[in-house]
């Protein structure tokens, strides 16, 4: 199991006027390997949850114990922790600060202590899984490059360290269609290749679905639902009254079910909702 | 209402010139909902700050109303005529208090304080945000500030708003805020509105639709012909909304559905009548 999550509350700025609830006795595992989606709207407690599981928060209460590592235990070295997870920020761009791109990811391994040769290797390792030419871009500034890019070289940083769960917080938001499908391409590749868990936290479900083995719903500091993205589709009108946003896929066959049309709730791609629709408008003509 | 006429802008960049708008031509009415759409890089933002004389352009002219954005006389009257909102609503707000922030435009503006209270009051109620008048800005949710930002520019009133992926930075909840809010602006209020967007779902419920790719417009007219060139748009990495292409996979397999629905709501009352 990489990540054991038991009991966890976590409560900002306890013991003032201003104490909130982010977290409420949230208990979740999460396998090694697996690719989890991690769905709420702002303020549902996602980004605080993923922010335990490399020791930037400390529990209120509960345990989160990472790759074996109970992260709450006396004299635990938070370093190596956050050595096995790798946790990406929203907006990574803006935490890059190095003069060449090649210098900006290599920070995080040269900290490690590993030799120049080594160093380079990673360097060259995370560049290529997001697709950028290390020959083109390592002496290049980061701030000379695109938008995507600069997203991509920041996360080519987090990979440097070859991290065993890779955790991104809206990895996509603010991107154009086009570098959004390549990251989420490129990060499906890392996972195949370099089989690490991946969590992705959202609030687009419609962007995770088709990458995910399981999506965990969070609203009010709770688990208020996990379970493959088809069996969280089919409950699209509970997640709208959560203020989530349902694709308009699931909206549109939630909705001529109620008016009577016998459809499965829980389709996921545009070619189901063909075959879905096709079934019924043929029944309908038989009648 | 903004004519855009063989406009061309290039920026001074290291390796030499790089052309980011090539000969654009564009005529936004008054009333309008345009939406623009396409890649980043594509031209849209540096079309967007033409249309108030944020950028003057290398080559042609940017009018509106008659006036020319390149003349420096006309600078002030033409911000206030056309408002711009940006991605980041935390860019945009200045004041610690909602009210004090929404009334900064028309202070500056040099109008009298009875009237500056009476834009205030009058701008939070447009964007639904009355209640909130004297609540701390930066602890607003995203859809909120945005909501707020716009309420500055409101208060201004202007005739035109422009808003440059107003929804990026904001969760579906803040999305959906906004574009209610903008859109009932076009509708009840007369307000032209140009929305510069990276999601289809919002360009289908503008009037017109101008596809932007490498500085040029590629595509423009109602978002149903838009959409219908879906192979067009598909050259350009641009995806058509899936109900309309889902709509296009039935009429390609013989059933009588129009090829250019747009909408959750029109393909149910298409096939549940």
């Amino acid at each position: 199991m990489s990540i054991i999550v038991s009991c966890l509350t976590h409560v900002y700025s306890p013991g003032t006027p201003w104490a909130t609830v982010a977290l409420n006795n949230v208990s979740l595992e999460i396998a090694d390997g697996e690719v989890v989606g991690l769905i709420g709207h702002t303020g549902s407690g996602k980004s605080t949850l993923v922010q335990h599981f490399n020791g930037l928060l400390k529990p209120t209460s509960g345990t989160v114990i990472v790759q074996g590592i109970n992260l709450g235990a006396k004299g635990v070295d938070l370093r190596t922790v956050r050595r096995k997870v790798g946790l990406v920020f929203q907006y990574p761009e803006h935490q890059l600060f190095e003069e060449t791109v090649a210098a900006d990811v290599a920070f995080g391994p040269r900290n490690l202590g590993l030799s120049d040769a080594e160093v380079e290797k990673r360097v060259r390792a995370a560049l290529a899984a997001v697709e950028l030419d290390y020959e083109a871009v390592k002496d290049r500034s980061p701030f000379e490059l695109s938008g995507g890019q600069m997203r991509r070289a920041a996360i080519a940083g987090v990979l440097a360290m070859e991290p065993e769960v890779l955790i991104l917080d809206e990895p996509t938001a603010g991107l154009d269609p086009r570098s959004r499908a390549e990251l989420l391409g490129y990060l499906r590749r890392i996972h195949r290749e370099r089989g690490i868990t991946l969590i992705i936290v959202s609030h687009s479900m419609e962007e995770v679905a088709a990458m995910v083995h399981r999506i965990v719903v969070m609203d009010k500091g709770s688990v208020y639902a996990q379970g493959t993205p088809r069996e969280i589709f089919s409950r699209g009108t509970e997640l709208r009254a959560i203020g989530l946003d349902v694709p308009p896929l699931t909206r549109l066959m939630l909705e001529l079910r109620a008016r009577g049309m016998e459809l499965p709730a829980d389709v996921l791609t545009l070619e189901e909702a063909r075959a879905a629709l096709k079934a019924c408008l043929v029944k309908g003509e038989k009648q | 209402m903004i004519r855009v006429e063989n406009v061309s802008y290039s920026y001074q960049a290291e390796e030499g010139p790089v052309a980011a708008l090539t000969d654009v031509n564009l005529s936004i009415e008054r009333g309008d909902f345009v939406a623009i759409i396409g890649h980043n890089g594509s031209g849209k933002s540096t079309l967007a700050k033409m249309f108030n004389g944020l950028l003057i352009p290398s080559q042609g002219r940017v009018t509106v109303m008659g006036k020319t954005t390149a003349d420096p006389e006309q600078n002030w009257w033409i911000r206030q005529h056309v408002g711009l909102v940006f991605q980041n609503p935390d860019n945009q707000l200045v004041a610690t208090m909602v009210e004090e922030d929404v009334a900064f435009g028309p202070e500056n503006l040099g109008i009298p304080p009875a009237q500056i209270r009476e834009r205030v009051e009058q701008a939070l109620a447009q964007v639904d945000m009355l209640d909130k008048r004297t609540h701390a800005p930066h602890l607003l949710s995203g859809g909120q500030k945005q909501r707020v930002a716009i309420a500055g520019i409101l208060a201004m009133r202007p005739q035109c708003l422009v808003l440059d992926e107003p929804t990026a930075m904001l969760d579906p909840r803040g999305r959906r805020e906004v574009l209610e809010t903008v859109l009932r602006l076009n509708r009840e209020e007369g307000i032209t509105v140009i929305w510069i967007t990276h999601h289809m779902d919002e360009a289908v419920l503008a009037r017109r639709v101008v596809v932007m790719e490498r500085g040029r417009i590629a595509m423009e007219g109602p978002p149903r012909a838009v959409f219908l060139r879906r192979e067009e748009l598909q050259k350009l990495d641009l995806d058509v909304p899936v109900i309309t292409r889902l709509a296009q996979l039935l009429a390609d397999d013989g059933y009588a559905v129009p090829r250019d629905v747009l909408t959750v709501e029109e393909m149910v009352s298409l096939l549940c009548p």
